[in-house]
């Protein structure tokens, strides 16, 4: 068993445990202050008031739930594209509103810092980066699951 | 039904299982339904009746503010934020009152600006106009 968990790669460890911590940081702070969340959702002017409520309301316990399925081995794939869905959502959500030059707040960590001009390029790149790391974790994961599966070809 | 769809329909059930408990055990949550102003927030009336120093602060876009403002606000968006607090930060003493406003309820620049104000410069009492300018507007006309 330890031979195994030697046996995985630590650059895909280290990207699971940061995509699971980015995740239930996020969560976090939104559970903390739904009011805040949800003025930053009503700032990408896409939903009725009512839309923006639920979904600042559902989607912080849905990163939540997210972040500690990456941990899971057992639900470790389906949570992995649940982070590409996530995150191609919200590139759409902040690229909608680089088009349509609207002031927003990222509602990403909770700090409201204001998104207007260039401003959206650091959060483009940053869920950007965060669809990369996952879509590599899934194209790694078969491979990783196939192995900790197999038997060993010692035997143990 | 596959496994993948098997964790994603757990993944889903515990969210909304969870928002659920939020909702009925959070009064917070529950505030999000109504159209109620959020903690930080403060009506036109409200602010009308203030009694004390107050200072209002326009968070909205320059070009916007020189076209036409709340009387005796001061300009204060991040884009133009190092030439714009200097005025601010002179009028400002311990015991004002700070609203700050943008162009209605979906912008993002007044809750920037009042969070900075709070973080940075240590303002104590800095409250959002709910409605923004087009609340203003609504109430005094055109």
């Amino acid at each position: 068993m330890t031979a195994r968990r030697c046996d995985l790669p630590p650059l895909d460890g280290l990207l699971r445990l940061a995509l699971a911590g980015i995740f239930l940081a996020a969560a976090a702070v939104k559970i903390a202050d739904p009011a805040e969340f949800h003025a930053a959702v009503r700032t990408y002017r896409l939903l009725p008031d009512l839309a923006a409520a639920g979904v600042a309301l559902w989607l912080p316990w849905f990163e939540l739930c997210t972040g500690v399925a990456i941990l899971w081995s057992r639900h470790r794939r389906a949570a992995l594209w649940v982070v590409v869905a996530l995150n191609l959502v919200f590139l759409a959500a902040i690229g909608q509103a680089a088009v349509r030059e609207l002031d927003i707040v990222c509602g990403c960590f909770g700090r409201p810092a204001s998104v207007r001009g260039a401003g959206y390029l650091p959060y483009l790149a940053r869920d950007l980066a965060f669809l990369a790391a996952a879509v590599w974790l899934l194209r790694r994961e078969p491979a990783t699951a196939v192995q900790s599966q197999s038997p060993s070809p010692r035997g143990l | 039904m596959t496994r993948l769809a098997h964790s994603w329909f757990g993944l889903l059930g515990a969210a909304t299982l969870l928002a659920l408990a939020a909702f009925a055990f959070d009064p917070r949550a529950r505030e999000l339904l109504r159209d109620a102003p959020a903690a930080d927030e403060i009506t036109l009336a409200a602010a009308r009746d203030h009694r004390g120093p107050l200072l209002w602060i326009d968070a909205r876009a320059t070009a916007d503010f020189a076209r036409d403002h709340i009387p005796e606000a001061l300009p204060l968006n991040p884009d133009d934020w190092e030439s714009q607090i200097v005025p601010v930060l002179t009028r400002w003493q311990p015991g004002t009152r700070v609203i700050v406003y943008c162009d209605d309820r979906a912008c993002g620049s007044s809750r920037a600006v009042a969070d900075k104000l709070r973080r940075e410069y240590q303002f104590d009492d800095v409250a959002i106009l709910h409605g923004g300018w087009a609340a203003w507007q609504k109430a005094v006309g055109p």
